[in-house]
Order: structure tokens, then C-alpha cells, then sequence
């Protein structure tokens, strides 16, 4: 194999090239399948970003906070302060980060179950906290976002301009939540994860690598927030309850916690089908969102990924299973 | 000067004294015992020499610093490597990945050069990678590096931690307890293994109940009794102290120094 001999910057060069090929053919889907890509790309990156979070050994319940303040910072920038679109995706993106420094160094001391709670705490409090300024519409929300002006040859006027930004994000997050988990950084990340005490008496500041990793995953999942607000032309308070932190976790689960990028990507595939194709059986839908969950659960505890593992463990022996 | 100085520790959890007053004092190159009854405080005397439990009262020297009420990554950064009393490993991990563990406070690439792969950081994860391979040899793993840590037999997991702290330079090792789980062919092996590391300038403290074994290995020992020292000297002078038989007697577990 040829392949297995390029060296890294060909390997991203050539990922480069095969995915720009498919966001181009993505957008020749129709309209609808278009629309599934769209959400397909949004909560595969959220889903990664709430990865990261629990390789740290945390089980964040907080990411509608991140992707609200993203929404809504994006809504703010380009309503009253006619911010380009590009620099309100940068600078929301880059305030969510700053709020996951402030709030990490806070809530990040807490472990286990309260973390999980104080998380949740901290999503309802940004959501009431917005919900009760005028200046952010109050529970009315911010609406009329402007379409955003062309960006090169990407159109937002189209839902393929749509498409080809989320692929983008999609894109950059996966590369670097992959060359995190193949580095040095995911590898502490998992240390920490697995125990704090034996990572903290070879002197790893468990600390300052569970901030960072929060504030890598509310920038990646603020930048997602900030680009759908804009998408859907308004942002509401009603729009960013538990049930968008729930997705996250569903999609990671889904497809499974043991592969940060891959697993997200299978999971998300199937949960914005799923979701899509539900609103013919509206009675219904919620039971067999749940009853898909738990059957994945039950077969494939493992997650979406492990049916390629299964898959591969067929093939002989030698055969690189792991690509370290 | 001395490696270690502790002066007149304290330290109490709500009205246990589980450390009270103590003094310790350990030379360069020295292998000090520190031994006592269960509930002793011996454990809680590392805790606090590592950072991982703040003292109420004393000072902790480590070559003349005051590293009193530092974190214990500071600490560890400092040469003072440590193992814990109950087995603690990287679920998950292979014994190769969990060893780099030992090797990150060597490492000087921060986030960005880790991410973009760069040849500075490039090359420093090939030394680990040949620093565990080294480190591997020498302990005797090297065939189990692939292994999950958490699949390995319970006697290995013990070299595997003191492998792992040896990864980096140390001056001085904090031994908890490092004997138990092992069969008598691993506990001689890994006093050898103990004694190769003295002999390249490691100084260690050692936490044992396995009394052949401290009073063999030993320069001086330590008897810790409630939290208080009850006596102190060379092996010989230890197992003859009224003092310490009574202290030893006088507890349910203590009938292993005869
Ligand atoms: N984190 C803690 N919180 C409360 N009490 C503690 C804590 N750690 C230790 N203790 C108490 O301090 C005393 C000393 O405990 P320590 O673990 O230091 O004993 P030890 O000498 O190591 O005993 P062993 O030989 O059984 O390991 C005990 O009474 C124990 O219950
Ligand atoms: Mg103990």
C-alpha cells in the first residue's frame, strides 16, 4: 500500500482534497438531504466537543450554555454592531472560550456527580441570565439576523453555502480533536481521565489540562452555536434547553465514546436521520428515539464504531488493527 | 544538607492526630524504613511530603527549599517521585502509553507544537518512546509493554508504578508499601532492583510491613507509632527496642516482628 508511505502533510493534504470533493457532491443532495447533512455536521461537532470533555473524566451537561452564548454573541455582533459574519463566527467562538476559562478554573474543582450538576446549573443560568435582558430580547430573542454576505464562492443565500461552512467546522474540529487524541495532549487528557492523583505525582497540573480541554470544547461547540444562530436567522432562549446538551451526549454514545472523531461522526449520522424522518410519526417520536438509544446500547455497548472492530477483527492477523 | 528535612509535622483529620510532631531527616543515597502499626500515619506522612495533603503544622525541606504546601505536581517536578499504597493505574492504557506518563514533566513542547506535530516535539516523544523502552528492560517488562495495565498481573502493576516514576530523574523515592502483592521470587527481585537505583544516587523512603525485607534493606529505620516517632536507628538497634516490641505487641498485626 502506497498509501501507509505518505507522510503526514500529504496524509492532511489528501484529507483536505477528499473532503472538499464531498462537501461538493453534498451539495447536489437535494434540499432535503441537504438539510440532514447540515444538522448531521452541527451536532457531530458538538458530540465531539463534549468528547473531549469526558476524556478529561467529566460529564458535561453545560454544552446548550456554550452554544447559547455563541448564538447569541453571533446575533449581537451582526445586529447592532454590523459585524462581517466571519469575524462574529471568530469572535463568538473566542468569547465562549474565554467564558469556559473563567467558569472552568470555577466548576472544573468539582468531580464526578457535581460537576454533572453544576454544568447543567450553568447552562439554565446563562439561558435565564439572557432570558431576562431586554437588551438580548428578553424571552422573545433576537430574529432578523441578516443573511451574511457571500464568503468566496460560498453562497449563505443557498443551503448549499450553508452546508459547505458547517462541513468546514466540522472539518477543522475533527482535525484537531484527532491530532489531539494522537498527541502527547489527548494522552495526559486520558491520564487525567483514568486517575488525577497518580497523573498529578508524575507532575501533570491536572488542573490546568481539564481548563483547557473545557475551553477547547466551548470554542469549538460556541463556533457551531454562532454559525446555526445565524443560520436559522434567530436566536431564543427557548431553543437552548437540556434537551441540546442531551444530543450531545446521544450522538457521542451513539457512536461510540472510544473514538473521538469517528464515533461522533456514526453517532450523529444516525441521530439526524432518525430525527428527520420522525416527524411522519410525531405520537411516536420520542419513543423511538428512545427505544433506537437503548437498542444500540444493548447490542453495540461499545457505540456505532464497534461494528467496524468487529469487522475488522475478521481479517488475519497483522492486519493493522490500531493505528497508533 | 540534608535531602529531606521535616521538622515537627502535624497533621489531624477532625480530632485524629493522625501525624503529630514528627521529625525525619534522610541523607543523599540513604534507604531510610518507616515503619509502625496500621493507622500509624505512615501513608499520611507521605501524603504530605508530596503535596497531596496540607500539614497543620511544620515545615517539609526538600535540599534546603521549603516545598511546604506546594501542589504535588511541583513537587514531583522537583525529583521526588512517589508510589501509593493501593495500586493506582491508567485503566485503559497499555503499560507503553501509561510509562510516557512518567516522561511529560521531562517534556518541553507545549500545546501547539504537540498539535501541529512539529520536529521539536517530534523528537522529544521519541525519547520517551526510547526512555520507556529503556526503562521498560530494566524493570523487567518489557514483554508486557503492549498489555493493558489493567490486565496485568497484580505483581507486575507494583514495577509497573515504580517504572513509571523513574521515567523522569529523581533524587529521592517514596515507597508505599511496595512489597505487598508479591510473591518472595518478585520481592527479591525488586529490592535488586531497589539497590540498582541507590547505586545510581536514588535515595529512598521506604513504607514496608514485610519486616525481613526492611531490616535487610535498610540503613536506618523509622518507627512511627499514633502518629508520633516512638524510635529510630539501624536495624539491628530497632528490632532489640523495648519500645518498639511493645508498640508491635500491643497491636492485632504487629506479631511479624519476632
Ligand atoms: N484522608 C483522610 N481523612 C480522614 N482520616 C484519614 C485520612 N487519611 C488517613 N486518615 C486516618 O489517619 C490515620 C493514619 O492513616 P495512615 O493511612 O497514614 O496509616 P498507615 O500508617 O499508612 O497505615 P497502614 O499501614 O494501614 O497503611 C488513620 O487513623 C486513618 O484513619
Ligand atoms: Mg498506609
Amino acid at each position: 500500500m502506497h498509501i501507509a508511505r505518505i507522510n503526514s502533510a500529504g496524509k492532511v493534504l489528501l484529507a483536505i482534497v477528499l473532503l472538499g470533493l464531498l462537501a461538493f457532491a453534498l451539495g447536489f443532495l437535494p434540499n432535503r438531504w441537504q438539510q440532514i447533512c447540515i444538522m448531521w455536521a452541527i451536532w457531530s461537532t458538538v458530540g465531539m466537543s463534549w468528547l473531549v470533555i469526558l476524556r478529561v473524566g467529566e460529564f458535561s451537561v453545560g454544552q446548550a450554555g456554550f452554544l447559547c452564548i455563541g448564538g447569541y454573541s453571533a446575533a449581537v455582533l451582526m445586529l447592532k454592531f454590523n459585524c462581517p459574519f466571519w469575524l462574529a463566527l471568530i469572535v463568538s467562538a473566542a468569547t465562549c472560550a474565554f467564558v469556559a476559562l473563567v467558569v472552568g478554573v470555577i466548576i472544573l474543582r468539582l468531580k464526578g456527580l457535581y460537576f454533572l450538576v453544576i454544568s447543567l446549573v450553568f447552562a439554565e443560568i446563562v439561558r435565564l441570565t439572557i432570558a431576562a435582558s431586554d437588551y438580548l430580547g428578553a424571552s422573545e430573542g433576537l430574529f432578523g439576523i441578516p443573511i451574511p454576505n457571500n464568503l468566496w464562492f460560498i453562497k449563505f443565500s443557498t443551503k448549499q453555502g450553508w452546508l459547505y461552512l458547517f462541513i468546514f467546522i466540522l472539518a477543522l474540529a475533527g482535525f484537531t480533536f484527532r491530532r489531539m487524541e494522537k498527541s502527547r495532549i489527548g494522552r495526559i487528557y486520558s491520564y487525567i481521565g483514568a486517575s488525577p492523583d497518580l497523573a498529578q505525582s508524575f507532575g501533570i497540573y491536572y488542573m490546568k489540562y481539564r481548563v483547557q480541554a473545557f475551553v477547547i470544547s466551548a470554542f469549538f461547540t460556541g463556533l457551531v452555536g454562532a454559525a446555526m444562530g445565524v443560520y436559522l436567522g434567530a436566536v431564543g432562549p427557548e431553543g437552548y434547553t437540556f434537551y441540546y446538551s442531551l444530543i450531545a451526549q446521544i450522538v457521542a454514545i451513539l457512536g461510540g465514546v472510544g473514538s473521538i472523531v469517528l464515533g461522533p461522526l456514526l453517532g450523529s449520522a444516525l441521530y439526524t436521520v432518525f430525527d428527520e424522518y420522525l416527524v411522519y410519526v410525531p405520537g411516536a417520536r420520542s419513543l423511538i428515539m428512545g427505544g433506537l438509544l437503548l437498542t444500540v446500547i444493548f447490542f453495540l455497548p461499545e457505540g456505532l464504531v464497534s461494528v467496524r472492530r468487529k469487522f475488522l477483527n475478521k481479517f488475519p492477523r497483522g492486519f493493522p488493527r490500531k493505528f497508533i | 544538607m540534608a535531602l529531606i528535612e521535616i521538622t515537627n509535622l502535624g497533621k489531624s483529620f477532625g480530632g485524629n492526630r493522625a501525624v503529630d510532631g514528627i521529625d525525619i531527616e534522610l541523607q543523599p543515597g540513604e534507604i531510610v524504613g518507616l515503619v509502625g502499626p496500621n493507622g500509624a500515619g505512615k501513608s499520611t506522612i507521605f501524603n504530605l511530603i508530596t503535596g497531596f495533603l496540607r500539614p497543620n503544622s511544620g515545615t517539609i525541606k526538600f535540599k534546603g527549599d521549603n516545598i511546604t504546601g506546594l501542589r504535588p505536581d511541583q513537587i514531583a517536578k522537583k525529583g521526588i517521585g512517589r508510589t501509593f499504597q493501593i495500586t493506582l493505574l491508567f485503566h485503559g492504557q497499555t503499560v507503553l502509553e501509561s510509562m510516557l506518563a512518567g516522561h511529560v514533566r521531562e517534556e518541553r513542547t507545549g500545546f501547539w507544537q504537540a498539535l501541529l506535530n512539529t520536529g521539536a516535539y517530534r523528537q522529544e516523544r521519541a525519547q520517551a518512546f526510547e526512555k520507556s523502552v529503556d526503562t521498560l528492560q530494566f524493570m523487567g517488562l518489557t514483554e508486557w509493554k503492549d498489555t493493558l495495565v489493567n490486565v496485568l498481573p497484580c505483581g507486575l502493576q507494583r514495577f509497573l508504578g515504580i517504572a513509571q516514576v523513574i521515567m523522569s530523574p529523581v533524587e529521592i523515592l517514596l515507597l508505599d508499601e511496595p512489597l505487598t502483592g508479591l510473591n518472595e521470587e518478585e520481592i527479591s527481585m525488586l529490592l535488586g532492583k531497589l539497590k540498582q537505583l541507590r547505586s545510581q544516587g536514588i535515595s529512598i523512603l521506604l513504607i514496608e510491613h514485610h519486616m525481613k525485607a526492611v531490616m535487610s534493606f535498610c540503613d536506618r529505620i523509622v518507627v512511627i507509632n499514633f502518629g508520633q516517632k516512638i524510635a529510630e536507628g539501624t536495624p539491628e538497634r530497632i528490632s532489640t527496642n523495648p519500645t518498639v516490641i511493645e508498640a508491635y505487641l500491643g497491636c492485632k498485626r504487629g506479631t511479624r516482628v519476632s
